[in-house]
């Protein structure tokens, strides 16, 4: 099985090859006469105006995290999701399956759905939250005054 | 006739894995074997395959586009309908001068085209394309493919960094927020194919599908499955509202209107890649062409069978024309909607699609459990689906509600 994975190794350098080689053989013959308004950053024809790489609003870093969040959720559906087939039947099929799963032959498959129902809602309940918490809103209240602070 | 078209075929690539040892008689090093097949199986045929590929389907674009708009597209390269005209374009961004701007973060800059585009072709290592034709038969391959889509957003969010220019690094940030939204209700929407096969091997997945009529232990059996495809509301209504689903989603994935806010030529100029000339701004343009081709096939893998269903036709041909016919679909949408407004993308995300997921894995469970593949469930899925139709139809046709200061039609007609 894990010999499979050195399939993937060799087609991703191959991949990489492929991609790089025509870039570095074309170079070969492909004219290279910068000029400094050639070089410079595209600003629509004018010249630029200050530094590109400076601080701005992003305006999704809650969302950031509460994706982290919901990646790592799917990461434990995942699993569950391939073995749900083999509880359908209050577990006869397991001996088929792995070793560990065997401990589970007496689960059916009601409660091994109600164990994702439970984790469900707790995660349903975390993103009502995010969304009364108004973090899910891409233009949000912006500061409050500081007649408001006092 | 396709019989011994397939006995050529196989006979052929039977040849090619028998090089090694005819070299070295029995005693075949194992790394030998491994690398041949690799190289031959994998390597050539495949990347062939992907620029094939992903030219002539920048050129279908441009036809699709034409069309949609009542004109004639490409007409004159290669004398039948334009069609070497990308052919062509390629040889020309070729030779192209390759500009790299001044400040801009070299070794990111150069890095990234090469990132993006070798990141959307290591996904087609698991994509199966018939049979027996894939390069890697991972058991993890729907988790694979969307592992190696993650890559592809850190070669875009380099570009935008490194390019040294406000329109990119301004794109580069909307691409971030926009794949790190939709990477959860594609994974979520895929669930219930994984949770009806069981399996989250791409073969496996297919062949869930299959329902033979015939001997399956032939070589090239053909199967009359096509009913038995996990996207039709009779094996599992919530499978075809999450096959639809996921479809929205792998749109925004792709960058694909009406989620093409990260390029939005008329806000941005070109996104992250503005800065960016000749074969490394091709990188770009190709690899999401072949991006529309793996989320294309990972759909039809999960939901429509697969190589499995239509009798007739070959099984390669067959996954091809299913994964190209969604191709067509993004191409015919990009001329039917209108782009999304960034808090309307987050809008959808969040708020429409993720919760949506936990109602289709939560239903398709259910349905998993007492109704699949009985009667009742045939009849229940089909009647349900039915009924959703129904009722969006009568949402479809009603007059929307207007907001405030917002005018309908028949007020401002008045």
């Amino acid at each position: 099985m894990y010999e499979q994975y050195a399939h993937v190794l060799i087609f991703g350098m191959i991949a990489t090859v492929i991609v790089v080689a025509p870039i570095v053989l074309f170079a070969l013959i492909r004219p290279v006469r910068p000029s400094s308004e050639k070089l410079s950053p595209y600003e629509c024809g004018e010249r630029p105006v200050g530094e590109p790489w400076v601080q701005f609003n992003i305006r999704y870093y809650v969302v950031c995290i509460i994706f982290i969040v919901f990646e790592v959720e799917v990461l434990f559906m995942l699993p569950w999701a391939v073995v749900f087939n083999a509880f359908r039947d209050g577990g006869q099929n397991l001996q088929a399956a792995a070793g560990e799963l065997k401990n589970l032959q007496g689960a059916t498959g009601l409660i091994v759905f109600l164990e994702m129902l439970i984790f469900l809602v707790v995660l349903a309940v975390g993103l009502a939250y995010v969304w009364a918490k108004g973090h899910l809103e891409w233009i949000r209240e912006t500061t409050k005054g500081p007649e408001l602070l006092d | 006739m396709y019989s011994a078209l397939y006995q050529l075929l196989y006979s052929t690539l039977e040849t090619l894995l028998n090089i090694p040892f005819w070299l070295f008689g029995s005693h075949v090093p194992h790394w030998l074997v491994f690398i041949h097949v690799s190289l031959i199986l994998g390597g050539v045929c495949m990347m062939g395959f992907i620029t094939v590929l992903a030219l002539f389907s920048v050129w279908a674009e441009r036809k699709v586009s034409a069309y949609m708009q009542a004109r004639l597209g490409p007409m004159e390269v290669g004398k039948y309908h334009g069609w070497l005209q990308t052919a062509a374009d390629a040889i020309k961004l070729l030779l192209k001068e390759d500009i790299v701007p001044a400040g801009s973060d070299k070794f990111l800059f150069l890095a990234a085209p090469v990132l993006v585009f070798s990141g959307s072709m290591i996904s087609y290592v698991v994509i199966p394309f018939g049979p027996h034709l894939k390069i890697a038969d991972l058991d993890l391959g729907v988790f694979y493919i969307l592992a190696t889509s993650a890559l592809v957003v850190v070669g875009v969010i380099a570009a935008g960094w490194s390019s040294y220019n406000k329109w990119s690094i301004y794109g580069g940030m909307r691409a971030a927020s926009q794949y790190i939204s939709y990477e959860i209700p594609t994974a979520l929407h895929l669930l219930p194919a994984v949770l009806m096969a069981g399996s989250l091997n791409m073969s496996q997945i297919a062949d869930s599908q299959a329902y033979y009529l015939g001997d399956p232990s032939q070589p090239f059996y053909k199967d009359f499955s096509i009913l038995n495809w996990a996207v039709w509301p009779w094996i599992n209504p919530f499978a075809t509202v999450s096959f639809i689903l996921y479809f929205i989603a792998s749109l925004a994935e792709t960058q694909r209107t009406p989620f093409d806010l990260a390029e939005s030529e008329s806000e941005l100029v070109a996104g992250s890649h503005t800065e960016y000339s000749g074969i490394r701004w091709s990188f770009f343009f190709l690899a999401e062409y072949a991006d529309m081709f793996v989320v294309s096939a990972l759909g039809t893998v999960l939901f429509l069978g697969g190589w499995h269903g239509l009798p007739l036709i070959p099984p390669v041909l067959e996954f091809l024309l299913k994964a190209l016919f969604l191709m067509f679909v993004m191409m015919w949408l990009r001329w039917t909607l209108p782009r999304l407004r960034v808090d309307q993308l987050t809008y959808v995300c969040w708020k429409v699609l993720l919760p949506f997921g936990f109602v289709t894995i939560l239903g398709s469970g259910l349905w998993q459990l007492y109704l699949v593949r009985t009667p009742a469930g045939w009849v229940a899925g089909t009647v349900l689906m039915a009924v959703l139709l129904l009722a969006m139809s009568r949402i479809w046709k009603s007059e929307p509600v207007p907001r405030d200061g917002e005018m309908t039609a028949a007020a401002a007609s008045a």
